[in-house]
C-alpha cells in the first residue's frame, strides 16, 4: 500500500439481534466459519491491503474481544513500521465519554490518527463477511480527489428500502443518498465501508461533535452533510460475497452458504491471501468409524462419531454417535450426545446436548440452542 | 520458581534415526506427523509446557527445513524476549557424518552455551513422543543431588518393540548399572528414553572429556561410557506414560495408526498439555456431497469429495469425486484425482496423484513428494 492510510474498524456494537451469542461476547467476536471470528475478516483484509495503521473501536464486552486483538500479530499487523490498537472510549480532559455513534467514535480518535500521519481514512465494519483487499477502492477515492468514497453492493430492487441507498450519476459519483427510503431509485445498498480524505473527515467530525441534534452517525449525519456542501463523493462498486450477519437467520444462512455451491467467500481462494485467525492448539480432526459427514465444514479439533449433514462445526466439538445434524452451525466446544437429532440451528459455543434430544425437527425455521431450551 | 532453578533444554535432533521415506528430504524433527504436527513439536512442546523456556536446538542436517518449521520459535516460548529457540549447527561437519554428533555440536558453540545462565540441563530427543511434564524429573534429580538422571519408561513387549532403544539395568541403590542395546530377548524392560537431566558442571565436564576420550562420542555413549568408567553414578527417573517410538518406517506408519483410535488419541494428547505447531492459517476442511469419511485422522484445509478410509491426511489435501484413499498417509497439498484407487498408499507432498494403487500392509507404496502420475 503506497498511500498513506488508517483503517478503524467499528466493533463497539452490542449485536443485540445475534441475542444469547452476545450477551457475554461483542458481535465482532462471535464464530464464524468452523474457525473464524467475524472480525477475522475486515482485519484480514487489512492485512491482505498492507494497511499497517489499523485501530480498532470497541465499547460493548470490550476485555474478550480486546485480549483476542491483542498486539495484531494475529493478523500480522504487528510488523516492522506498524501499529496496531484497540481504540475503547476513555476518560480525557473533556471528560469521560462512550461512543454516541459511528462517527463519534472516529472523532474521539482523532488525535490517535492525526499521530500517525496518514492521509487518508478507511472505516470498516467488524461485523461483515466478505474477502477482499481494499486497494481498488482506496485508488479510486485518491484518483477521483473524492472527499469520500463509499463501497456499494446492488441488492434486489424489493429490498432497497432496507438499506442506505446511493444514487450515483454516470461517472459513479454519488449524486443522492437516502438511509432506507420508502420508494428506492436506485439498489446500491451502502456497505458501511467508507474511506475518506482525513483532512476533510475531521472537519466534518469536529463540526458533527457540537451539532446537538446529530446522531453522529457515518450514514445519518456525515454523508449527508459532504452531500449538502457538494463535496465529491464516490460510488465504488463492489460485486463479490458480502453478508451482515447481524442476525441469527443471517449468520446461519452465511455459514450455509459456504458449503452450499461454489466457494464465493474465497475461504479457499489463496490470490488475495487468506483469512487469518486464532490457532487454537488444536489436534487435527478425527473422523470415526461410523460417522458420515457429508457437505460440511469441520475445524481441527471436532471429534465427529455421528451423523452430520450441511453442518459447520467448530474446534474442540464432539458429536457423537448416533447423533444426526442437519444446517447446523456447532460452535467452539459444544458438545451432542449420543442418538441427539437437530435441525436448522445454530448450536451456542460449549452447549452440551443431553442423549436423544430432538430440536427443531419439523420447522425450517432457524433456532439458536443455548442452556435454556425445553 | 523454575526460572530460579534455570533450566536449559536441549532439543537433540543428532539422535533422530534415519527411517528414509517421508524423512529422507527433510529433518526427520521436521517430518509431518499425524496429519498437522512436525515430529519434533512434541519435544518443545514438553519444555515449553514444564515452563522450561530457553531452548537450544542441535540439528544434525538438513538446517532449512528445522529454520522454516521452528521460524522465531515463538510458539514454544511465552515470554519471546526472555525466551529463546536458538538453531545450533555444525556447518564443518555436515560431510564428515561419523563426527557430526550433539556433542562436537555443542563444542562449536560453545560460546553461546558459555553466555547461557543455567544451572541444569534438561536433554531430550525427538523420537520419543510423549507428553512428558520435566518438571518432577528435575525435582528428583535436585533432590537426590545427582550429577546425571536419566528418564526411563517400563515397557512389556521389548521383544517386538522398542528393539533399536537402550535398554537400563540398575544397581541395588537404583542408579543405572549399565546402558545397552534392547537385546530383544525379554519383554520386561526398562527402556532408556535418551533424555537426561544433567547438571551444569557435568554437562561441561561430558563436553570436555568426550574431547579427550574419542570424539566419535555422542552425549549418550559419552554418559554410558563415563558411567562405566568413572564415578557418574547415573540416577534413573521411571516415566510411566504412553510413548510411542519412532525409529523405523514401520514405527511411524504403525504409531501414526494407533492413534486412529479415540482412546489412544486421548493417551498422547492431554488435554492440559497442548502440543503446539506453527500455524499456516488453512480453512477448515470441506466434506461433499459424496464425500465418506471413516476413521480417519483429517488436518484442516482438505477438500474431500472422495472416499477415505483408516488414514491420516495432511493439511490441503485434496480428495475428488470417485477417489478413494485407504489405510493411506497423504502429505500436505497432494491431489487424489477423480476415481483414483489408492490403498497402502503413502503419499508425500505435492503430488498429483492420476493412477491407482494398491500396495499391502507389510510393504506400502511410497510415492515422492512432487510426483504426478
Amino acid at each position: 500500500m503506497d498511500h498513506k492510510v488508517a483503517a478503524i474498524i467499528l466493533a463497539g456494537g452490542k449485536g443485540t439481534r445475534l441475542e444469547f451469542l452476545t450477551k457475554k461476547v461483542a458481535k465482532p467476536a462471535v464464530g464464524f466459519a468452523a474457525k473464524y471470528r467475524i472480525i477475522d475478516f475486515p482485519l484480514s483484509n487489512c492485512a491482505n491491503t498492507g494497511i499497517k495503521v489499523v485501530g480498532v473501536c470497541t465499547q460493548y464486552e470490550s476485555t474478550l474481544l480486546e485480549t483476542y486483538l491483542g498486539s495484531g500479530e494475529k493478523w500480522g499487523i504487528n510488523g516492522n513500521g506498524s501499529t496496531f490498537t484497540s481504540l475503547s472510549p476513555r476518560q480525557t480532559e473533556e471528560g469521560a465519554n462512550w461512543y454516541k455513534g459511528t462517527a463519534d467514535a472516529i472523532w474521539q480518535n482523532a488525535e490517535f490518527i492525526d499521530s500517525q500521519n496518514v492521509e487518508y481514512v478507511l472505516v470498516l465494519s467488524g461485523d461483515h463477511i466478505y474477502k477482499t483487499t481494499y486497494n481498488d477502492m482506496i485508488s479510486l477515492h485518491v484518483n477521483s480527489n473524492a472527499a469520500a468514497t463509499i463501497s456499494v453492493i446492488p441488492v434486489p430492487m424489493k429490498e432497497a428500502s432496507r438499506f442506505g441507498i446511493m444514487e450515483v450519476d454516470e461517472n459513479d459519483q454519488i449524486v443522492k443518498f437516502q438511509e432506507k427510503p420508502k420508494e428506492p431509485k436506485s439498489n446500491l445498498a451502502s456497505m458501511g465501508v467508507y474511506v475518506f480524505t482525513w483532512k476533510t473527515l475531521r472537519r466534518y467530525l469536529k463540526r458533527d461533535a457540537t451539532d446537538e441534534n446529530s446522531s453522529h452517525d457515518f450514514g445519518k449525519d456525515i454523508i449527508p452533510a459532504l452531500l449538502k456542501d457538494e463535496k465529491k463523493l464516490m460510488a465504488y462498486r463492489y460485486e463479490k460475497y458480502w453478508k451482515d450477519v447481524g442476525t441469527i437467520s443471517s449468520l446461519h444462512e452465511a455459514n450455509m452458504d459456504l458449503i452450499e455451491g461454489k466457494d464465493e467467500l474465497g475461504l479457499y481462494e489463496t490470490k488475495d491471501g487468506l483469512i487469518y485467525t486464532e490457532d487454537t492448539r488444536s489436534v487435527p480432526q478425527y473422523i470415526g468409524p461410523k460417522a458420515n459427514v457429508t457437505k460440511s465444514l469441520v475445524n481441527q479439533g471436532a471429534i465427529i462419531m455421528g451423523n452430520i449433514n450441511n453442518c459447520v462445526v467448530s474446534d474442540e466439538v464432539i458429536i457423537e454417535e448416533g447423533a444426526e445434524l442437519n444446517r447446523c452451525v456447532v460452535m467452539s466446544g459444544a458438545k451432542v450426545s449420543n442418538g441427539a437429532k437437530i435441525k436448522n440451528a445454530i448450536i451456542a459455543p460449549g452447549i452440551v446436548i443431553e442423549e436423544n434430544e430432538e430440536i427443531n425437527l419439523y420447522s425450517d425455521e432457524i433456532v439458536l440452542v443455548t442452556n435454556r431450551r425445553n | 520458581m523454575y526460572n530460579s532453578r534455570k533450566i536449559l533444554g536441549i532439543c537433540d535432533l543428532h539422535e533422530s534415526p534415519n527411517i528414509g521415506g517421508f524423512s529422507s528430504k527433510r529433518s526427520f524433527g521436521t517430518t509431518t506427523f499425524l496429519g498437522r504436527y512436525a515430529i519434533m513439536d512434541f519435544t518443545l512442546s514438553n519444555f515449553a509446557n514444564s515452563n522450561i523456556d530457553g531452548v537450544c536446538i542441535l540439528v544434525d542436517k538438513f538446517y532449512h527445513s528445522v529454520i522454516a518449521h521452528v521460524d522465531s520459535g515463538k510458539q514454544w516460548t511465552s515470554n519471546t524476549k526472555v525466551g529463546f529457540e536458538y538453531l545450533m549447527f555444525n556447518e564443518d561437519l555436515v560431510y564428515k557424518p561419523a563426527l557430526n554428533n550433539d556433542v562436537n555440536n555443542i563444542r562449536i558453540n560453545k560460546a553461546i552455551f558459555d553466555k547461557l545462565d543455567f544451572n541444569f540441563v534438561v536433554i531430550a530427543p525427538v523420537h520419543y513422543l510423549s507428553s512428558m511434564d520435566f518438571r518432577p524429573i528435575i525435582e528428583q534429580h535436585i533432590e537426590s543431588k545427582a550429577k546425571i538422571t536419566a528418564v526411563y519408561v517400563p515397557i512389556h513387549d521389548g521383544k517386538n518393540t522398542f528393539t533399536k532403544s537402550t535398554v537400563l539395568s540398575f544397581n541395588k541403590d537404583g542408579t543405572v548399572k549399565k546402558f545397552r542395546k534392547n537385546p530383544k530377548t525379554k519383554d520386561d524392560i526398562d527402556v532408556s528414553l535418551d533424555t537426561f537431566v544433567i547438571s551444569r558442571d557435568t554437562f561441561d565436564y561430558i563436553v570436555e572429556r568426550q574431547g579427550e576420550i574419542s570424539e566419535l562420542y555422542t552425549l549418550k555413549e559419552m554418559i554410558s561410557w563415563l558411567n562405566d568408567h568413572e564415578e557418574l553414578h547415573v540416577h534413573a527417573y521411571k516415566f510411566e506414560h504412553y510413548v510411542l517410538p519412532i525409529m523405523s518406517m514401520n514405527d511411524y506408519l504403525n504409531g501414526s495408526y494407533e492413534l486412529l483410535t479415540y482412546d489412544n488419541r486421548r493417551r498422547i494428547f492431554r488435554s492440559d498439555w497442548p502440543i503446539s505447531t506453527t500455524t499456516h492459517d488453512t480453512p477448515p476442511t470441506k466434506y461433499g456431497e459424496n464425500a465418506d469419511v471413516k476413521e480417519s485422522i483429517v488436518s484442516n484445509g482438505c477438500v474431500i469429495d472422495g472416499k477415505v478410509k483408516h488414514s491420516i491426511l495432511s493439511r490441503k489435501v485434496v480428495v475428488e469425486k470417485g477417489a478413494s484413499v485407504s489405510d493411506c498417509i497423504i502429505f500436505t497439498n497432494t491431489v487424489i484425482k477423480k476415481g483414483v484407487k489408492l490403498a497402502y498408499v503413502n503419499v508425500d507432498k505435492n503430488c498429483v496423484i492420476t493412477k491407482s494403487m494398491r500396495g499391502t500392509p507389510e510393504d506400502p507404496i511410497f510415492i515422492k513428494g512432487g510426483s504426478k502420475f
